[in-house]
């Protein structure tokens, strides 16, 4: 099989709901990155993207409760999956190895 | 508060189920956050902007794509094993294919003759509304049918429009020969008379002229895209002229538009159109009034197809209030356009392919694709068991049961595509040979149903191959996959032996049919006929209805033609071979019906056909007078029961005057040998009988001279053509001079037969190979198998004939358990076939016996080598090499 890249908009659905844990559901996952970042998502592009996410095996989905809110709909809660794990670690050495690789001294001279 | 319904539905729409509860969840809590936030409208644009974004693959395709994404990785795998395991076992990957796409190109070649033949009629916009009105004779005392055609009196569709409402248009549809000529060459062609409504009903396409005009004038004639080549070459025809002969009149005819009559997809052939009124030129006036002819097909359309449930039962009541029934009844009825062509046959002028021929050939194409199936079944589950450890130790490293069912079919469909894609070019390089086989020329069109019929074959014969090696293999425990014993013979012998003996069975069956088919046409053809076939030719004579005329025409032909040596007789008469005789039907003086066949001759045809005298005499050409003598055949001296027919009179109750038998002809063959020799009269003219006459089926009327026979000497035959044709020349230069010979006739009318006997023998052919293939394959493999067993018998003291004697043993008892079930299957068949025969072959007890000897012999043969290798080598090498 060859290598899986993410995009970075996937990157950061994949870590939100490794952080969010439990929690990761599509309107958390808008509130948190606008708490984190301060930035804007979009609901749809955030399903969007989770939806792929699972295509590719790295986060896995499942129905939660009931609740009083929304109409009575149930959520759905996505969890990073091993193979998500090790992707996001994959990708964090990776970025290590090369930020290593940078010459320090014009970042000292900023 | 609540978000816009309409894109609240939208999203239900669109959004598979599974993901429809998280997703409008989701969208709604931040809907409701929002009107919080900024109020109702524009939470609301934000939720409608949402719901428009989830528009998107990801979320519309997502059950189907996930699939392929998962197994995209192992498919190419999958692909990649199957790919060497067939460069190693090239033999039998060989076969496999070879068989397979063999099976796909004649199934392939099936579908498009059968699409067709199903598409006839199918491109005229209305054809759901055309009928063709047929007819019923009914006996009004015993209900029973005496005749049903779709050839009928002249005036029916006129007066039916007439009468009943509901009807659009209405169009005769008459066919009469005629001559044309364009300048010098005279041409012999079949004319067709319809209404102007005919080209508003039916949609062939005029590719020059007016529709709305092109039938008005009487003189007006459109030809069809051939003729108009024909006649006018290159060039444009619209506007020509061309001059045409029906019977004694010469008509010039000015060409006011070319249509193309779709001549591969229609039912209704012409080459010539013209107005109906035209028909007066073939037929007397009155006929065009009267219902006592059946002459042409009439067609009407209706305003709609529901219609036909009114109008069909008012037929009959319309007619009979116009033409009182009597003795029969005459009962109408509604054929619709789109069923002339396959569904029921009623007899018209229409092309007809029966039925039965498309069950025929699709019963074939299931044998095959049976055999081959079988063939690819036994080849691959006894070649998958080989593959055992491989399987062992996929599922040691944790592969589930369906992956390796997946993968074997993979496999199996990766075979099946190579041999679809082989398939596909043998189909289309052979697609002439096959249209000429079945008659019906067809071009090698690949669209878009054809595709997926070849897609949805490949699909189906990888998943049962597949799915059945997968049943085979996966069921064994790992660790016996893996202790290797799985090339042993247990639990797999019953169902792939059971397969081979079927095949042969199938094979068998085959063989039988081919050769029995073969016999009786040949029987058939060799049968004698009661006459001289060979070297007999008929010339058709120019209709001239005065009958001394005609009579003065061949007397200068048989005195021109008969100058050559090579001549020896030249004879005349009414009806030829090539159409069914006239029937007349007249009542007895008892009252009862009866139907006798007649055939008007002249004095020479007794002795030009080589027909024989049983008793009394012929004709005496000297004495002119002789119209109130006849001649009868034995047969009707049999009907009647007659022991002396000269003092006998043929028991019409109308028949003015008496007649005299002057002598009775040994039976001969006039029809064809489905039927039985029926009772003939053979006289000069009709005056004895025809005025009792109540009904006739013909092909030729009023009775005339029609047809010459001609006996030529045996030898070279072009320049005894040629010298007929200057003779013909001399006494007919407007009349085109065309001629058959007598046994080509003959041999044609059993061409249906010999068609399908061509087909048989190559099906069985082919089955008969395949299944030799698969056999061939079994057996090395076993015998691959088998090589320790036999290195260690041979140690032990075993002869090579012992060793050969095991291996064979097997397999010469799965031939004979196929053909004790093939012969009482090939009996019965046969023997219905045969049945529609009155002169028949008796079914051969030893052919049998021989075809399934014959194939054990080959497969004894072929096997017989292999198991003498396998016997022959050295015990050491076996031993130490053995698998």
């Amino acid at each position: 099989m060859g290598k899986k890249y993410l995009g970075e908009f996937e990157e950061l659905m994949l870590t939100m709901v490794a952080i969010l844990g439990e929690e990761a559901y599509g309107n958390a996952i808008v509130e948190a990155v606008k708490e984190q970042l301060d930035r804007k998502v979009n609901l749809s592009a955030v399903h969007i993207t989770l939806y792929r996410l699972e295509d590719k095996g790295l986060v896995r989905s499942a129905m939660g409760g009931a609740t009083a809110s929304r109409g009575g709909r149930r959520k759905r809660y996505f969890q990073i999956t091993n193979a998500g794990k090790s992707q996001l670690r994959e990708l964090q050495e990776q970025r290590m190895k090369l930020w290593e690789l940078l010459p320090n001294l014009k970042f000292g001279s900023l | 508060m609540k978000p816009p319904k309409w894109s609240v539905r939208l999203l239900e729409w669109f959004c598979p189920d599974e993901l429809l509860e998280g997703i409008l969840g989701d969208l709604l809590e931040q809907y409701e956050a929002d009107c919080e936030r900024y109020g109702p409208s524009r939470s609301g644009r934000r939720f409608t902007w949402n719901v428009l974004r989830l528009f998107h693959p990801t979320i519309l395709f997502r059950n189907s794509i996930t699939l392929n994404v998962v197994n995209m990785g192992m498919l190419i795998s999958h692909l990649r094993v199957a790919g060497r395991n067939m460069l190693k076992h090239r033999f039998f990957s060989f076969i496999n294919l070879l068989g397979l796409s063999c099976t796909i190109a004649f199934v392939l070649l099936t579908f498009l003759f059968i699409r067709k033949e199903r598409s006839f009629d199918q491109f005229h916009k209305h054809k759901d509304t055309i009928f063709r009105v047929y007819h019923d004779v009914v006996n009004s005392e015993t209900g029973q049918s005496m005749a049903q055609s779709a050839v009928t009196a002249v005036p029916l569709a006129r007066d039916l429009a007439a009468a009943l409402p509901g009807i659009r248009h209405y169009s005769r549809y008459a066919s009469s020969s005629a001559t044309v000529r364009q300048e010098t060459e005279p041409f012999d062609e079949t004319i067709h008379f319809v209404d102007a409504d005919f080209l508003k009903m039916f949609d062939f396409p005029l590719l020059a002229g007016n529709p709305a005009t092109a039938l008005d004038d009487p003189n007006d004639i459109l030809l069809s895209t051939e003729m108009a080549e024909k006649y006018f070459g290159k060039g444009a025809a619209i506007g020509r002229e061309l001059e045409l002969i029906v019977n004694d009149t010469t008509v010039t005819v000015t060409v006011s538009g070319v249509i193309d009559a779709r001549r591969d997809y229609s039912s209704l052939p012409f080459d010539f159109l013209m107005p109906i009124e035209q028909y007066q030129l073939v037929v007397p006036l009155s006929a065009f009034t009267s219902y006592n002819y059946g002459l042409v097909e009439n067609y009407i359309q209706l305003d709609d197809q529901s219609l036909r449930e009114n109008v069909e039962p008012q037929l009959t009541p319309v007619i009979e209030k116009l033409i009182p029934a009597d003795r029969n009844r005459v009962l109408y009825g509604l054929q619709p356009l789109a069923g002339i062509h396959l569904e029921d046959e009623i007899v018209g002028n229409a092309l007809y392919t029966s039925p039965r021929k498309l069950y025929f050939m699709v019963a074939m194409a299931l044998l095959v694709v049976l055999i081959a199936c079988i063939n690819f079944i036994t080849l691959s589950t006894g070649h998958a068991l080989g593959r055992l450890k491989e399987i062992g130790v996929r599922r040691t490293l944790g592969a589930l049961r369906t992956q390796l069912r997946g993968q074997l079919i993979a496999e199996s469909f990766f075979t099946c595509l190579l041999a679809g894609g082989a398939g596909l070019a043998v189909a289309w390089t052979l697609s002439p040979v096959f249209g000429q086989l079945v008659d019906s020329p067809f071009q090698f069109s690949l669209g878009v149903p054809e595709l997926f019929f070849l897609l949805a074959i490949m699909l189906v014969m990888a998943l049962i191959t597949g799915g059945l090696q997968s049943t085979v293999i996966v069921r064994k425990q790992t660790g016996e996959a893996l202790a290797k014993k799985g090339g042993g013979t247990a639990g797999r012998n019953w169902f792939s032996e059971g397969l081979v003996v079927m095949q042969f069975a199938l094979s068998i069956v085959l063989i039988i049919g081919a050769v029995t088919i073969r016999n009786q046409m040949q029987y058939i053809q060799q049968k004698d006929l009661g006459f001289e076939q060979e070297r007999l030719l008929e010339i058709g004579l120019p209709s001239i209805t005065d009958a001394a005329a005609s009579r003065q025409l061949i007397d200068r032909f048989r005195y021109l033609a008969r100058q050559d040596q090579r001549v020896l007789e030249v004879g005349a008469s009414m009806n030829n071979a090539r159409e069914p005789w006239t029937e007349l039907v007249f009542e007895q003086t008892d009252g009862e019906q009866e139907a006798l066949f007649f055939n008007q001759v002249d004095e020479s045809y007794l002795q030009t056909m080589g027909i024989e005298l049983a008793a009394g005499k012929w004709f005496d050409p000297e004495k002119q007078n002789a119209t109130r003598s006849i001649l009868v055949n034995e047969r009707l001296v049999r009907h009647f029961g007659w022991d002396d027919p000269f003092s006998q009179q043929i028991p019409g109750k109308e028949f003015t005057g008496s007649h005299q038998i002057i002598g009775v002809v040994r039976d001969f063959h006039f029809s064809s040998l489905h039927q039985q020799i029926k009772p003939l009269i053979l006289a000069l003219d009709d005056e004895a009988i025809a005025s009792g006459v109540t009904g006739l089926s013909t092909y030729v009327w009023p009775p005339n001279l029609y047809q010459l026979v001609v006996r030529i000497a045996p030898g070279p035959v072009e320049p005894v053509l040629e010298h007929l044709e200057n003779s013909w020349k001399q006494i007919a230069p407007d009349k085109a001079f065309s001629y058959h010979f007598t046994d080509e006739v003959l041999a044609a009318k059993y061409a249906e037969e010999k068609r399908w006997g061509r087909v048989l023998n190559w099906a069985s052919l082919f089955g008969i190979g395949i299944a030799w293939l698969g056999l061939l394959s079994l057996m090395r493999l076993s015998v691959q198998r088998r090589t320790k067993e036999i290195g260690i018998r041979k140690v032990l003291g075993s002869s090579t004939g012992n060793v050969i004697l095991l291996l064979t043993r097997r397999f010469s008892l799965l031939v004979l358990t196929g053909s004790l079930l093939a012969w009482p299957v090939a009996w019965i068949l046969l023997h219905r076939w045969l049945e529609s025969f009155s002169y028949r072959i008796a079914l051969n007890p030893i052919l049998f016996l021989l075809v399934g000897l014959t194939v054990l012999l080959l497969t004894l043969g072929s096997i017989g080598l292999q198991s003498m290798r396998a016997a022959r080598t050295n015990p050491v090498e076996a031993l130490r090499e053995g698998i």
